[in-house]
């Protein structure tokens, strides 16, 4: 790529500390430009960024909470790790969180009084997975079998899952004689276990654990390597005899059931009952947190817990120092800008033209 | 010692005893407000603006902090209330917003807090929360009489969010105090399915306009533009927001939330000082526009143009609903457009 008399040339090999290097730096600079906004509003920056943090990790049940915000972020940031790592743009992580919810909504509505304890918070969970599995598909089969885009259909599919949850919150679903589009809240039966006397729930600990699957499954499988092997050269890989298309699909069944699992968590776990406002852009946020780690599961989670942060310690610092939350917005949009910048550079090396004479 | 001598010691004794009490009484109170929307939403800005009165007024000598929270959705309500509740440091936490499920979760943890719920969406739970309403079917009423005596095609309009109970319960006094002036008149409805839909709303009031309504009720944001468009007069809702559109806003809607904050400060002080358990009503609480909880604002610009005698009758029914002779009926019933 040309720039005036400047070109990126990429580099063959860029070692992990300079990878971990590069997130640190991105990070500073988010914060420091944070730091000016923080300015604007009159309040001291040490002060603000100092209640952030106690806000986020000041206490036990501080930390609990940030774990209990990162949970969904956890889940919606391995749905683009999987996805990404095989350079399938999927940014309908948020239609597929919803449609997870939906069904867990459902099951909890229509099964609470037919199957057993365990077994019924199985069902809640599994259908979430297999409801976001299945909104996946629809964009996966566009892709395969017409060669649609497969970032506008994912993202028109987003749109789409709305409407339809917000017929159903305006009519079947329901609660009687509710002020709000929202479902009755669910029976006790329904809800996630809860641990430490706090709100961290069973959600988490899935997280945790579909963490360490799509590591394994990445990493350690020969599927991982046909997904990997597509997202670095899909021509080469189809010379080598990886199906495409199955790779394709697999890849969104998979990102999809992740995204649909988050949206079952926060249901059976956190609201115990449907909303059009359960989620605060858990998909989209997702693609941040999986660039910010690096499309890593360690990473991922890392971020995630460092997002839950940021939103959790908001509240405090607002109280304390005024400092809007609506900063911890923009901060998380200036991280982005700043990632994929130390992204860029990091990547390639920046070299001025020889000269033609 | 003699007798004076022992008088005169017990009585010091009391007198400091008194000052001591005096000193110990509470100098601040904190009071968080927790909202859904932003401050520029009228419901929010009219309780915004009561306790602005109220630091004022320092009811019982106290110090009335008020901290604001906006934008807070329902379904985060639980981290933030308990975020608040946490710091210790609040003494009535308001929720503006409707948080039924984190009231719930949250109020039996922090016994010693006041907390607030004023809006539709709760459901009554005693002790520690109280559940404060706001009605204003009275200044609706009495806007709705203006309405029907100006109007010149005998077609009123209103532009309401959904066709909930406390949504309808002004239009339908808005829609009686027409009717009570000009039995002809017809009424164009138009709800919007939205709490915050500026555009649909205008749109809804354009096109009663353009099917007659001389007269437009605002019970949402958006109808002014259309009413300066189109020169029709407009009616505020919750706040005075003749500034938003002074040649056609001819009154508002006062939501005045002065006494029902008077009544929670007593509820918090009665208990810090004199130790009574807080004891919120298993009902909610509403304060009529002669107990002074809603009010009416007219544009004085405008009302001095209207024809004769119009803002007489007007002033003759305020009065009687001031002093109880009119009463204006409760209705929360959808109202369908004529």
């Amino acid at each position: 790529m040309k720039i005036g008399s400047f070109y990126l040339e990429k580099r063959t090999h860029v070692r992990w500390y300079i990878q971990g290097l590069s997130i640190l730096i991105a990070l500073l600079g988010a914060f420091g430009v944070g730091a000016l906004l923080i300015k604007t509003t009159g309040a001291n920056v040490g002060e603000a960024y100092a209640a952030l943090f106690k806000g986020a990790f000041g206490s036990r049940n501080a930390f609990l909470e940030t774990l209990v915000q990162s949970t969904p972020l956890i889940l919606t940031g391995l749905a683009m790790v999987v996805a990404f790592r095989a350079r399938v743009w999927n940014i309908g992580a948020e239609g597929q969180f919803f449609a997870g919810a939906m069904a867990a909504a459902w099951v909890s509505m229509s099964l609470h009084d037919t199957l057993p304890y365990p077994l019924l918070l199985a069902a809640v969970l599994g259908s979430a997975m297999v409801a976001g599995a299945c909104w996946s598909l629809i964009a996966a089969y566009c892709k395969i079998r017409f060669n649609a885009n497969i970032i506008i259909v994912t993202v028109m599919m987003n749109y789409i899952i709305l409407f339809l949850l917000s017929y159903l919150l305006s009519n079947t679903w329901r609660e009687p004689g509710s002020y709000f589009m929202q479902t009755a809240r669910f029976e006790r039966i329904t809800y996630l276990p809860r641990f430490f006397s706090s709100r961290l729930h069973l959600g988490f600990f899935n997280a945790l654990i579909a963490a360490a699957l799509v590591y394994l499954i990445v990493w350690k499988t020969s599927l991982g390597y046909s997904i990997r092997a597509v997202g670095v050269n899909p021509v080469a890989s189809q010379f080598k005899g990886i199906q495409i298309k199955r790779t394709i699909l697999t890849v969104m069944l998979i990102s999809g059931a992740l995204a649909g699992l988050a949206g079952g968590g926060e249901i059976a776990g956190l609201q115990h009952r449907l909303r059009l406002d359960i989620s605060t852009g858990y998909g989209y946020t997702g693609i941040i947190i999986a660039l910010l780690g690096r499309l890593n599961p360690v990473g991922v989670a890392l971020a995630a817990i460092f997002f839950g942060a940021l939103v959790n310690g908001s509240t405090h610092m607002q109280i304390f120092t005024g400092v809007p939350v609506a900063l911890v917005q923009s901060l998380q949009g200036i991280v982005l800008i700043f990632l994929l910048m130390s992204d860029v550079l990091t990547r390639y090396r920046i070299r001025r033209m020889p000269h033609a004479d | 010692m003699s007798k004076r001598t022992w008088m005169l010691a017990i009585m010091l004794g009391l007198a400091g005893w008194a000052l001591a009490v005096q000193a110990d009484q509470p100098k601040k109170l904190k009071v968080a407000l927790i909202t859904n929307t932003t401050v520029e939403e009228p419901w929010n800005t009219a309780a915004i603006q009561a306790f602005d009165r109220i630091i004022a007024l320092k009811p019982h000598g106290l110090d009335v902090e008020l901290k604001v929270q906006e934008n807070v959705a329902m379904t985060d309500g639980e981290r933030v209330l308990r975020t608040y509740a946490q710091t210790g440091e609040y003494g009535i936490i308001w929720c503006q917003g409707q948080y039924p499920d984190a009231v719930e979760a949250l109020h039996e943890d922090f016994p010693e807090i006041c907390w607030v719920e004023a809006g539709s969406a709760y459901k009554p739970l005693g002790g520690n929360v109280y559940w404060v309403q706001m009605y204003v079917h009275e200044p609706a009423y009495l806007l709705g009489m203006l309405a029907g005596m100006i109007t010149e095609n005998d077609t009123i309009g209103a532009v309401a969010a959904y066709p909930f109970p406390n949504v309808n319960l002004p239009i339908n006094g808005y829609l009686r105090g027409a009717l009570a002036v000009n039995p002809n008149a017809k009424m164009k409805m138009t709800y919007i399915d939205s709490w915050f839909d500026p555009a649909r709303a205008k749109e809804s009031a354009l096109a009663q306009i353009s099917s007659g309504a001389d007269v437009i009720y605002a019970e949402r944001f958006g109808p002014f533009e259309a009413c300066v468009d189109k020169d029709v007069y407009a009616f505020g809702h919750y706040v005075d927001q003749s500034p938003l559109a002074p040649e056609v806003v001819l009154g508002s809607t006062l939501a005045l939330w002065d006494p029902a904050i008077l009544y929670i400060v007593d509820a918090w002080w009665e208990r810090e000082v004199d130790g009574k358990e807080y004891d919120g009503p298993m009902k909610e609480v509403v304060f009529s526009m002669a107990e002074g909880g809603s009010g009416v604002a007219i544009s004085e610009a405008l009302s001095a143009k209207l024809p004769e005698g119009v803002m007489a009758r007007f002033e003759e029914a305020k009065q009687s609903i001031m002093d109880g002779s009119l009463k204006v009926p409760f209705s929360e019933k959808q109202v369908l457009s004529d």
